[in-house]
């Protein structure tokens, strides 16, 4: 067992991670901005200029849609990962939980992707705003998360739902596809997930018949 | 929009990035406008006092100011002047609750040029309605 000490220091060595990820987002996707509009003037000159080679247009005109694609792509999960890095360094003030795991499920697109899985998201829209500690609540997520990746076969989906009633804001995860473990034996989500929902007071909960997770705020 | 009312619409790219912005400055005038680039937003404050633009693109993080103390300011001095700020944060908004702005909007770096085109234009119709509105 870690001492409140130690916890403390844990606590601040993953918010100076959060800021270098930041920092480093945000000076990856500058670059990728200059690539962007130099490959794009590339396009221009092919596009509002008329060659007479057409074959040499064509491949230009390929590997440019190629580069934008790319560059494209890249600065979407940076951005992702810009915003993961300045929330988990974040006060935990007005989370939105639709953008966390919004941003969780591009950044772990590829755990998904490994296994056959597709993520599908259904958020309730303006949902309200909840108080908790950042780093935690994506955290608890990803084990959420992990764990019911992990008992599905490839070519199944995991749906995460949010929605709010009253006061409450959840998250429901649950699969859709055959399943690689059997429900029978389970009882709860991963022993971390127990234990970081326990240390900061949020609820989960556990439907037996269809195994959805349903965290509770 | 036509050709020749696109002519008219002045275009100030700012941001430290030199490379950036001044091949954004490049591909606009490629499409008709009047774009031209500077690197600070202390050369954008002086070039807006020469020359009021049509829109200014300005950059969110810049040495030695925030894009939003330039946005504040700029918008204070020259409130007729349309600004995009460009951004690579997808949680600004929390950055800017609070400070009141009007002809302003957010646009998500690195950009897309076909739809920047489409909300200059936009922007450029929304200033010339709110002049004629004005208008005696």
């Amino acid at each position: 067992m870690r001492s409140d000490s130690e916890n403390l220091v844990r606590m601040n060595h993953l918010k100076f991670i959060g800021k270098i990820l930041s920092v480093y987002a945000h000076d990856l996707n500058n670059q990728l901005g200059i690539i962007k509009e130099a490959s794009g003037l590339m396009q221009d000159i092919v596009e509002l200029n008329k060659s007479k080679d057409n074959r040499l247009k064509d491949e230009l005109a390929k590997s440019i849609k190629s580069i934008h694609s790319r560059v494209g792509e890249a600065a979407f999960i940076t951005s992702k990962l810009s915003a993961f890095g300045r929330g988990i360094g974040g006060d935990g003030h007005s989370l939105n939980i639709n953008e966390i795991v919004g941003e969780l499920l591009v950044l772990l697109k590829r755990m998904g992707d490994q296994r056959r899985i597709e993520f599908v998201s259904d958020f309730q829209a303006n949902i309200a705003t909840v108080n908790a500690d950042p780093l935690m609540l994506r955290f608890l997520i990803f084990c959420l998360m992990e764990d019911q990746l992990m008992r599905l076969k490839s070519k199944g989906r995991l749906v995460f739902k949010t929605v709010r009633s009253g006061d409450v804001v959840s998250l429901t995860i649950f699969s859709e596809g055959e399943v690689a473990q059997s429900d029978e034996k389970r009882t709860f989500p991963d022993g971390m997930a127990q234990l970081i929902a326990e240390t900061y007071g949020l609820s989960i909960t556990l439907n037996g018949r269809d195994s959805r997770i349903t965290l509770n705020l | 929009m036509k050709e020749g009312e696109k002519d008219r619409t002045s275009v100030l790219v700012v941001d430290n990035e030199i490379e950036f912005a001044s091949t954004l400055a490049e591909r606009l005038q490629m499409r008709g406008y009047d774009a031209t680039a500077v690197y600070s937003a202390e050369d954008a404050f002086e070039a807006v006092k020469k020359s009021l633009p049509d829109i200014m693109l300005l950059d969110h993080v810049m040495p030695g100011t925030s894009g939003v103390e330039a946005l504040t300011t700029m918008k204070t001095c020259f409130p007729n002047v349309f600004v995009f700020l460009l951004t690579g944060q997808v949680d600004i908004e929390k950055e800017l609750e609070g400070i009141r702005l009007d002809n302003f909007s957010l646009i998500l770096k690195p950009v897309d040029i076909s739809a920047l085109t489409v909300m200059i234009d936009r922007a450029k119709l929304e200033m010339t309605n709110k002049r004629k509105l004005q208008e005696p």
